[in-house]
């Protein structure tokens, strides 16, 4: 992928992620045209705009689902642009679906041990060896599980099917299991969709807390005052380009943004 | 040239024979999202049930509309019955596979059970035979071409000009538009595993006429061939499946005279497979095809 | 009577290994393995072309390529690794990201393709006649009589059933085997967190491969002859409903079904007393096992042993403790 203008690849110290020029098309019409932010180390930066703007386009660029046409992504100075899913996964970015993606024929517990970083005690050939070889490792594993669930208050769905819980539920879930990870990136595509205020509450004050202890995340989202509350900076996106990155104070005050977006019949 | 006249003519022969059982093997899968893999088993169904009401030498004409009465009832009952019960219960795609598989092994065995695992031999009244630029043609080959044509026509003609047509292509579009035609989506599909059935068995009994015999497994091998045709057409595409016949069926008769005869069939089964791996939405499918074909 | 009981007995051993392969791909994995006979057939081939001595020692009344005349364990052994290598080929399309239905009817297409291949290419594997006067290992080395044969092959065949066992086992509790299962509910997830979906799929196609290949060089050298017509495409779905009706995803309800479906339905009928034409009762086995799978589609879709629910033991228990926790009754309790 050629980079845009001006890509070095460092970028401004703390960029975590660096999106420079993105481009992509379905069918005949073009999802995404141009798209360039940056993500800061340790902020929750968000990325709103109508529906059809290219937000979730864009993260599956990012993760690398669908391949641009055009532009480059950067993660930590280093070019991951093309990079399948799982190998863009293994650089330290993990995404959650904007349908909630678990494994419902398995546990709550066995989701999230899947979710840890691959590691050896998962191959074939240990499989195929002694017991020993990974029942330590996964002991270890099963023990950050069930902390992760007690951070959240959810040890009771433990050992329920991940496919039999409720939507947020299983959003919980989707995002635990990404935990389990420990990402440096987590992207996160619409969280709280469907989710009740309450339990979004909830949700909201556990980002928080991440990113307190130091963990960055790109979330994209459609409740503005959920918005207001946890992103900073905030990237609006309206039919497939990037119009403005800035906090939401200097948004607002943007007629570009307004009138996309959070003018008229802007806003939800 | 002979050579090529040969290629050409029979080609269209197998096309026609293809054209028929693939448009509505693909007709009923665009309007119903059922790929009926028993298809073929109620090919020889067909077969028999023809045979088996009006001797070893029957009248073409007879034994098409036979069989055209017995395919659509029996596609009712396997389609619109057995996989609707399923269907209705909220089965899945591999899960509604495995039951018309079961199906076709059931329809398949039970005719074998019947009739033991022999040849029979299967004529219209004594074909006449002409000669066309060296090659030799009979009557009914004629025949059959000619039908082929006068179904196309009667299919298009349904499709752009009916209610009915209208429906099934709504449907096959997107399930949602069917009501807004003015017909239940219930009732479409009925429609469509009825008319596909009669497909199925007007080419069944040609397939076995033109043969000279069948057994019970006549129809399950000819499927292969059809539902290739389909596929590389485009599958839910009916004009895409007459484009697939003709183009197997030109190319499997060519296999068959430059390679070897028992390449006939191997030739279009490999197109298959290269389609399914290539290309899954066929030659007609626009890019991004509205039934999720490729998961 | 006792010659009978132990040739079912190593009947019976065989379908497990090879249910317990098809339980690898379609049971834990999701794969739609409707090509699976082929993995075996290739297996009794390799076994086959392996033990056999070239055509000329026969007086050429057959012709295929090989004839190396290994002594045992190598045609198991080359059986097994056929099993293994066709799963390249087949995974491509088992790969290839179709619907369910799509990727079955692709399956079934291969299938005949192969068939089709053998019988035409009589210079390969001796075409539709098929090869025959395969033979057996161990079979100058004891005199035994015809009983006596039979036990060493039960014991032949009871070796490869607990290696099969302990593989299928082995992966089937193991973290790689939640990786198989996680596959089967959502590849995009996943690849999500890291793994690659393909390459599990892959691995498995191969490891399944390799234990159908198995029983097919142990089938092959137990009847000594291999034809096309002795694996035809339905024959994937003996298997399957064997898994369908014994339950997938776990190694008992692949033994339950191996025994049900391929030995009671299909042995049992063989005793029937004579009706009919020859040939007329395997007509309408397959018409039972037809309407079997249908019927537990319908009535009992997970099987009579479905896959279980896995418990780990809570925290704190430490080593020695075993005891399931209360209101988990029907989970599968795993040491942590």
């Amino acid at each position: 992928m050629t980079a845009g203008p001006g890509a070095a690849a460092a970028g401004a110290p703390g960029t975590l992620l660096q999106v420079e020029g993105l481009a992509c098309h379905f069918g005949g019409v073009r999802a995404v045209q141009n798209a360039t932010f940056t993500v800061s180390q340790g902020t929750i930066t968000g990325l709103i705009g109508p529906n059809g703007a290219g937000k979730s386009t864009v993260i599956n660029l990012i993760s690398g689902r669908t391949k641009p046409d055009r532009g480059s992504v950067h993660f930590d100075g280093k070019p991951i642009t093309g990079l399948r899913p799982h190998e863009v996964a293994r650089q330290g970015i993990v995404r959650t679906f904007q349908q909630a993606n678990v494994f419902g024929g398995m546990t709550v517990l066995e989701n999230l041990l899947v979710g840890a970083t691959p590691w050896a005690g998962e191959s074939l050939l240990a499989a195929l060896g002694p017991r020993r070889a990974w029942s330590r490792e996964q002991a270890g594993l099963l023990e950050r599980a069930r902390d992760i669930l007690a951070r959240f208050g959810l040890e009771d769905i433990a050992d329920d099917y991940a496919g039999a819980l409720s939507g947020g539920q299983r959003r919980l879930v989707e995002l635990m299991r990404a935990l389990m990870a420990r990402p440096e990136l987590l992207l996160l595509d619409e969280p709280m969709a469907g989710v009740n205020p309450a339990l979004a509450l909830s949700i909201a004050q556990r980002l928080e807390e991440l990113r307190d202890e130091g963990m960055t995340m790109l979330m994209v989202e459609h409740e503005l005052r959920l918005v207001e509350k946890l992103c900073d900076p905030v990237v609006v996106m309206a039919a497939g380009r990037v119009l403005a990155e800035g906090s939401m104070a200097e948004l607002q005050a943007n007629q570009e943004v307004i009138d996309a977006y959070l003018g008229g019949d802007g806003g939800h | 040239m002979t050579l090529l006249l040969s290629i050409g003519i029979f080609g269209i022969y197998s096309a026609a024979l293809l054209a028929i059982g693939g448009v509505g093997f693909t007709l009923q899968f665009g309007v119903t999202n059922v790929l009926n893999l028993a298809f073929g088993s109620l090919l020889t169904a067909c077969i028999f049930i023809e045979y088996g009401l009006t001797g070893h030498s029957t009248n073409l004409w007879v034994a098409m509309a036979v069989g055209a009465a017995s395919g659509a009832l029996i596609s009712l009952l396997v389609g619109h019955v057995v996989v609707g019960a399923f269907l209705r219960r909220g089965a899945t795609g591999i899960g509604i596979a495995m039951v018309t598989i079961a199906i076709s092994l059931i329809v398949q065995f039970s005719l074998e059970a019947i009739q033991g695992p022999f040849i029979f031999a299967y004529t219209a009244s004594t074909p006449s035979t002409f000669s066309i630029g060296g090659v030799v043609v009979s009557s009914s080959q004629l025949t059959v071409i000619g039908v082929a044509v006068v179904a196309m026509v009667a299919v298009h003609l349904l499709l752009r000009m009916t209610k009915l047509g209208l429906a099934m292509r709504a449907t096959a579009a997107d399930v949602s538009l069917t009501r807004s035609c003015g017909v239940s989506p219930a009732r479409t599909r009925a429609a469509a595993w009825l008319l596909s059935g009669a497909l199925c068995g007007v080419c069944g009994v040609l397939l076995g006429i033109g043969e000279g015999s069948f057994s019970s497994s006549t129809g399950s091998d000819f499927f292969i061939t059809l539902a290739a045709a389909a596929v590389l057409g485009g599958i839910g595409k009916p004009y895409g499946a007459m484009l697939g016949a003709l183009l197997i069926g030109i190319v499997s008769q060519a296999a068959a005279a430059v390679i070897s005869p028992s390449y006939k069939t191997i030739a279009a089964w490999l197109i298959l497979i290269a389609v399914l791996i290539l290309r899954p939405q066929g030659i007609l499918a626009e890019f991004a095809s509205e039934r999720e074909l490729v998961a | 009577m006792v010659y009978y009981l132990s040739g079912l007995a190593i009947l019976l051993g065989i379908n497990l290994i090879a249910i317990w392969g098809l339980d690898l791909h379609f049971g834990l994995t999701g794969i739609n393995s409707f090509a699976y006979i082929v993995f075996q057939a290739v297996g009794g081939y390799a076994a086959a072309l392996t033990a056999l001595k070239p055509p000329a020692a026969y007086g050429s009344f057959e012709t295929y390529v090989g004839g190396f005349n290994l002594p045992f364990p190598l045609p198991l052994v080359a059986a097994a690794a056929a099993g293994a290598l066709i799963a390249v080929p087949i995974g491509l399309i088992a790969m290839r990201r179709l619907r369910a239905d799509y990727q079955a009817m692709a399956m079934l297409v291969l299938s005949l393709i192969a068939t089709g291949l053998a019988n035409a290419q009589t210079k390969l594997v001796n075409g539709p006649a098929g090869l025959a006067l395969i033979p057996q290992p161990f079979a100058g080395v004891f005199t035994l009589s015809r009983d006596g044969y039979n036990w060493i092959f039960l014991g032949l065949t009871a070796v490869c059933c607990v290696l099969a066992w302990w593989v299928a086992r082995g992966i089937s509790r193991s973290p790689y085997g939640r990786l198989l299962r996680a596959v089967r509910d959502s590849e995009s997830a996943v690849s999500a967190l890291g793994r690659n979906p393909n390459a599990l799929r892959m691995s498995v196609l191969i490891t399944g491969g390799a234990l159908a290949g198995l029983s097919g060089g142990l089938l092959v050298e137990y009847v000594t002859a291999w034809g096309p017509s002795s694996w035809l495409y339905p024959e994937t779905f003996l298997f399957l409903t064997a898994l369908i009706v014994g339950g997938r995803g776990n190694l008992a309800g692949g033994a339950l079904g191996a025994f049900l479906v391929p030995i009671l339905i299909v042995e049992a009928t063989r005793h029937l007393p004579a009706f009919g034409y020859p040939g007329l009762i395997d007509s309408l086995d397959w018409v039972a096992i037809g309407a079997i799978l249908l019927a537990f589609l319908w009535f009992r879709p997970k099987g009579l042993l479905p896959e279980r629910k896995r418990v780990f033991r809570p925290a704190g228990g430490g080593p020695g403790a075993a005891r399931p926790r209360a209101g988990l009754a029907g989970g599968r309790v795993e040491s942590p």
